[in-house]
């Protein structure tokens, strides 16, 4: 069972250095901008934005297409959709009764290429960006929400917890199936219902064991003075630099050239 | 008099206050790390599940596994406000480790809203020393209303989806149930059958503490 965890990959690159907070916002600004565009300059501008993205993010190609594969199905269908329904103008050829207009071929292209620039562009923060960084950054970006009594400190810790035991349950886990297996336990055969009983005995002792360790790790927080939100002070702290302006304000301009160029 | 009297009581009663309010602020924050803590190993959990897909004919849309199990645990065990908002952690980490985003209401109701709803888990409440027939009816219970709850919330975001990137006049409707029937349908099962299987074996583990 190989498992990867979280999609970050480390290089060296300017999109890594950016702040966290710089990230989020930009990716916030950049999903609603996207559907200014509706003619081809437009999604064309979308496309090469996109595009110098992920070029100067250093991130080999085949983990974009990676984090593309599930939503693939979604796009070709959606792609089928537009271009055999949408019946405007002449049609380009007909079928039985399928018929494929320009104007149906002109808008399944448009909104696939919506689609892609959309999940590229969620897909590159989360590669770019380790989880812990994405925490950071949504405690502070979020914080104003305290005042609206939502938890976001607790919110913040019970992330980066999760984050953080991911990795130690997926050993765990490997060294009780490993366990199971010695002893006869099958869990990659047979139908749904068998494969959901099978996976019990590996259930039973990740629930013990978390749970065990839940209250070792209250115990040890209490001891070293945890005491909520209030005084908590930060070893690592972000830093907004030159660059994550000049990125918002890149979006800015993305976000006039868009309204300016859209029919 | 009679207003000094008075004045003396509500001090009174205000001084009792606070110093109980204080003890319970003391009370309540261990208690809440103690929470808090298990929420987050509970998430990792989910996550952790996550990972390990059952493949089948339903490949193509979605994906089938355990996530559910470990927040409807805990929504058993600690109420539905905490199951919630661990529900809505688990949401965010999802998304962290497999980005999938459409629009903006798609990604509020399929990360936030839809494994939040997993929380309603605890409309079932199992008190300790129940049968074992009862404990089992009420994990199952709780089981199909979180699972029913996170469909609905997938559900109405396929509606989005398909509104907004189909042509007018299709059956947007249909296809969103399709879509996300053919992989809820059989996780709410393998869901259920593991909190079965947990409430027989386990059921100290399901009841709630308060």
């Amino acid at each position: 069972m190989e498992l990867i965890i979280g999609q970050y990959v480390p290089r060296s690159s300017v999109i890594h250095r950016l702040d966290p907070r710089a990230k989020l916002i930009g990716v916030f600004l950049y999903v609603i901008i996207v559907f200014l565009a509706n003619n081809w300059p437009t999604y064309a501008l979308l496309a090469v934005f996109t595009a110098s993205g992920v070029a100067l993010s250093n991130v080999p190609l085949r983990y974009i297409v990676r984090g593309l594969k599930p939503v693939l199905f979604l796009i070709v269908f959606t792609f089928v959709l537009n271009a055999l329904f949408t019946h405007q103008g002449p049609a380009l050829f007909k079928f039985g009764w399928l018929e494929l207009t320009s104007a149906g071929f002109i808008q399944a292209v448009f909104i696939s290429i919506r689609l892609l620039v959309l999940i590229v562009a969620t897909t590159l923060l989360t590669l770019t960006t380790t989880p812990i960084d994405i925490t950071d950054g949504l405690e502070q970006l979020l914080s104003p929400l305290k005042k609206l009594r939502f938890p976001v400190h607790e919110f913040a810790l019970m992330m980066a917890i999760a984050l953080r035991f991911i990795p130690t349950l997926v050993e765990e886990t490997e060294k009780i199936m490993k366990a199971q297996t010695a002893r006869g336990a099958e869990f990659s055969s047979g139908s749904l219902v068998k494969r959901a009983k099978a996976i019990v005995p590996l259930l039973v002792p990740l629930f013990v064991g978390a749970f065990k360790r839940a209250e070792e790790l209250a115990m040890a927080m209490e001891a070293r003075g945890y005491r909520g939100d209030v005084g908590r002070t930060k070893w690592r702290l972000l830093q907004w630099q030159t660059r994550d302006t000049v990125l918002l304000a890149s979006i800015a301009l993305l976000t006039a050239a868009l309204v300016f160029l859209r029919g | 008099m009679p207003s000094a009297a008075c004045g003396c009581f509500l001090l009174r009663g205000r001084k009792e206050n606070v110093r109980k309010n204080r003890g319970e602020w003391f009370m309540s924050q261990r208690e809440r790390t103690l929470i808090l803590v298990e929420g987050a190993l509970v998430v990792a959990l989910g996550a952790l599940l996550n990972l390990v897909k059952f493949s089948g004919p339903w490949a193509a849309g979605g994906s089938v596994s355990l996530e559910m199990v470990p927040i409807i645990v805990f929504s058993l065990r600690r109420g539905m406000a905490w199951g919630m908002f661990a529900g809505f952690v688990y949401g965010i980490v999802n998304f962290i480790m497999g980005p999938y985003f459409m629009n903006i209401i798609q990604f509020l109701l399929d990360y936030g809203l839809a494994f939040l709803l997993v929380g309603t888990a605890a409309i079932a409440r199992i008190k300790a020393d129940e049968t074992k027939a009862k404990t089992m009816f009420m994990a199952g219970l709780g089981t199909v209303v979180a699972g029913v709850m996170r469909f609905l919330s997938h559900y109405v975001s396929g509606i989005v989806f398909y509104a907004s990137n189909a042509p007018h006049g299709q059956p947007v409707a249909l296809y969103s149930l399709i879509y996300n029937g053919t992989y809820m349908g059989p996780s709410v099962v393998a869901d259920l059958i593991v909190i079965l299987i947990l409430a027989a074996i386990m059921p100290n583990m399901l009841t709630r503490r308060s």
